[in-house]
């Protein structure tokens, strides 16, 4: 368990309501790469990036916005097509480096740079550090890196 | 009662003989001890020069395997083009004359009869090539014979009808007969299909490229490619397969690093290969960069007329698509890269598979852009063309490129591991040099300080002198008086010179651990030096990679049609 330093605890429990209300997707295969290949919108990109400074420990909202906003940028897409998490570089400062958002647990957390993540969120921690980048979205066999401008990289 | 008076003068000379002879045990014991010393570091040495033998033996294996794969491909590469001219050599005859034709109807120097005799022949000669009748279909216009030249033409088009039309495309525009050029352009365009193009579609490309097509057919040209890579776009996993095209060919210009740069790291770092490979990846984005910069730096010299430069065309035409070849093209290529890569097969490989689309009979518009661009001297592509396939590309280079380097920016290690000695510790940029080197003084400190405490009385020690003096006591109390106390006195005499020993073999094992933790100490500190170093400079390299894409994104395809002197700047869509 990391230290506390905002509120009781740096894993805050998000509820992630989307998967009953997702649509049954239509797109696969290239169309699917394709359409995750697309720039993400200004709206996405600032509300992923608002993840970190421990906001969302005073303020429940902003993190179902976090996912609301997941599901604004896919609506067209199944919850098991979407990003399982997001991986980015964590503000609060030492010894924390980098924060993930757990969609399928539903949790936030921020890991010091010496703590493994979960071994799927794990490998985008050099990218997520990469001032290139604004985040990083993780898929079970993929990862898309966000640009500041929204353009995504992929990493097979 | 009596004085006894004993006389143990015997007994202390017997003595001082087991004294002298301790003595002299004593020194066989030292003696022993160094050479055991001696032989423990023949020993060290005798390992450390085996394991240097080993790897210089697989080196020599490796070098040797090399060298003879080298010294076939070299032998190999003559037999192919032995074959293919022996095979193909006779083409070049029917090839020299296409130019030949044209050029002596300009100078009208050359019979007609002589050139109508000529091209007949060549059809006898080479049964099945689609040039021949083409030749005679030429010569038969050009000495106004309609039957003729309509008879070969036709079949000059049953043999190859796309190379065929491409041919008539560029010989009506030399002879700028412009509606008919257009015409023979619209037919090659008909029996084209975007995803399996012939190799020749690359003439089209240089001929749009280098300014020979003008008015209607540069219209038409501009407008078919537009169609087919909106085409191609529809077309579900094409843009990704692009992008992977384009990702896989800037990858073969990752650079080596070089055998001697940063030597500590290569040696005491298990993370070695990471940290290289992040350093080449991060040099590839100056190899890119120099490469579009020179691609797109400098003039283009336009051939003086169109007739040279249609010539030139022509030429290439008729010389590097003839599909026939093309397994012992792609052999001949794959021993030159086996000759160039010093015998490496598997690098020769690699850069094969990058560039085995430009040896395929048939490939998709935009593979054709993708090899016109990286390799131009196989597809046969000239500067310009180079350059407007680039331009026309941009898009999917730069998606590519972002991949790569994205791909790359990931295996980026955090930390690396060093090795000195017994220690081992992680430094991300070198810059925790105290810390590190107070950790490796403490292991050492722990080390040495187990290594003296370890140092004490044996159990064999005790073990002789144990036995030494109670054969000694029961002796003497079996009435051996002079015996057992001599024994028991050897015995004190063994035990009491182990025993002054040990500071000795204390101060021995002390030095040879602090001369370990000062060669590790120098070691970590070269290696840290050397890793802020790699650190900087894979930093500043990777920063170029905004530069590569900067330089992408402001090219422009229009601009990089050229204009030939005798026409007015056409604007494209």
């Amino acid at each position: 368990m990391p230290r506390p330093i905002l509120g009781s605890s740096l894993t805050t429990t998000i509820s992630t309501s989307a998967p009953a209300t997702a649509p049954r997707s239509t797109i696969h295969g290239p169309r699917l790469q394709q359409r995750l290949r697309e720039k993400r919108s200004a709206k996405y990109a600032e509300a992923m990036t608002r993840l970190d400074a421990g906001k969302h420990h005073a303020d429940r909202t902003a993190i179902e916005a976090l996912v609301d906003a997941i599901a604004n940028e896919f609506p067209e897409l199944g919850i098991d097509q979407r990003p399982i998490g997001i991986v980015s570089q964590c503000y609060l400062g030492a010894p924390y480096q980098v924060h993930i958002c757990d969609l399928e647990g539903g949790i936030v957390e921020h890991f010091e740079s010496f703590r493994a993540m979960p071994p799927l969120f794990e490998r985008a921690r050099t990218l997520a550090l990469h001032p290139s980048y604004a985040f990083i979205e993780v898929y079970s066999d993929t990862l898309r890196a966000v640009s500041l401008d929204g353009s995504v990289s992929v990493i097979e | 009662m009596g004085t006894v008076h004993v006389d143990l003068s015997g007994v202390e000379s017997a003595i001082k003989v087991v004294n002298s002879n301790i003595g002299v045990i004593a020194q066989a014991v030292e003696n022993v001890g160094t050479r055991v010393e001696y032989v423990a570091q023949e020993q060290a040495d005798a390992k450390s020069k085996l394991e240097d033998l080993y790897a210089e033996f697989r080196e020599f294996v490796a070098t040797d395997i090399r060298q003879k794969e080298r010294q076939f491909a070299t032998t190999r590469v003559i037999e192919v083009r032995q074959t293919l001219e022996k095979k193909f050599g006779h083409y070049a005859v029917v090839r020299r004359q296409t130019t030949g034709i044209l050029q002596a109807t300009d100078l009208a120097v050359v019979r007609q009869d002589t050139m109508r005799t000529a091209t007949e022949n060549l059809m006898i000669e080479c049964p099945g090539y689609w040039l021949a009748p083409s030749l005679v279909a030429l010569t038969g216009w050009i000495v106004d014979n309609r039957e003729v030249a309509e008879k070969a033409l036709n079949e000059a088009l049953k043999r190859d009808d796309s190379k065929a039309s491409l041919f008539f495309t560029l010989v009506c525009r030399r002879a700028r007969r412009m509606e008919a050029a257009a015409n023979w352009l619209m037919r090659y365009f008909q029996i084209q299909n975007p995803i399996a193009l012939d190799r020749e579609v690359v003439v089209m490309l240089d001929a749009l490229a280098n300014g020979v097509f003008g008015g209607a057919a540069l219209t038409t040209c501009t407008s078919v490619i537009d169609e087919w890579l909106g085409e191609l776009e529809q077309q579900a996993g094409f843009p990704e397969e692009q992008r992977k095209r384009w990702g896989e060919a800037l990858d073969l210009m990752t650079p080596k690093v070089g055998p001697d740069e940063f030597p500590t790291l290569r040696k005491y770092s298990s993370t070695w290969p990471k940290l290289e490979a992040a350093l080449a990846a991060a040099r590839r984005n100056q190899v890119i960069l120099d490469f579009f910069a020179s691609l797109f730096t400098g003039e283009i010299i336009v051939p003086p007329s169109l007739e040279s430069a249609v010539d030139t065309l022509l030429e290439s035409l008729v010389t590097n698509f003839d599909d026939e070849e093309l397994p012992l093209r792609r052999e001949e290529r794959m021993l030159t890269l086996i000759v160039e890569e010093g015998g490496d097969k598997g690098a020769a490989q690699r850069r094969y598979d990058g560039e085995s689309d430009s040896f395929s009979a048939q490939t998709n518009f935009a593979a054709m852009l993708t090899n016109s661009a990286m390799y131009p001297e196989r597809s046969g592509a000239t500067r310009a063309t180079q350059r407007y396939a680039v331009s026309r590309s941009r898009q999917w280079i730069i998606a590519g490129f972002n991949d790569l380097v994205a791909r790359n920016r990931a295996q980026v290690p955090l930390q690396a591991e060093i090795t000195c000695g017994s220690w081992k510790g992680t430094s991300q940029d070198g810059l925790n040099e105290p810390q590190l080197s107070t950790d490796l003084a403490q292991h050492y400190d722990g080390r040495i300080e187990e290594a003296v405490n370890a140092v004490k009385i044996t159990g064999g020690t005790w073990a002789i002198a144990g036995i030494g003096a109670l054969f000694g006591i029961l002796l003497m109390v079996g009435g051996n008086i002079l015996i057992g106390l001599l024994l028991l006195v050897a015995a004190g005499g063994f035990f009491f010179f182990k025993y002054s020993n040990l500071d000795k073999v204390r101060q021995a094992t002390r030095q040879a651990l602090e001369n370990e933790r000062d060669e590790a100490n120098r070691i970590l500190k070269a290696a840290l030096a050397e890793l802020t170093d790699l650190r900087r400079e894979i930093a500043q390299e990777d920063a170029k990679a905004g530069s590569v894409v900067e330089l992408l994104s402001e090219l422009s395809s229009p601009q990089f049609v050229l204009n030939r002197p005798e026409q007015a700047r056409a604007v494209m869509a």
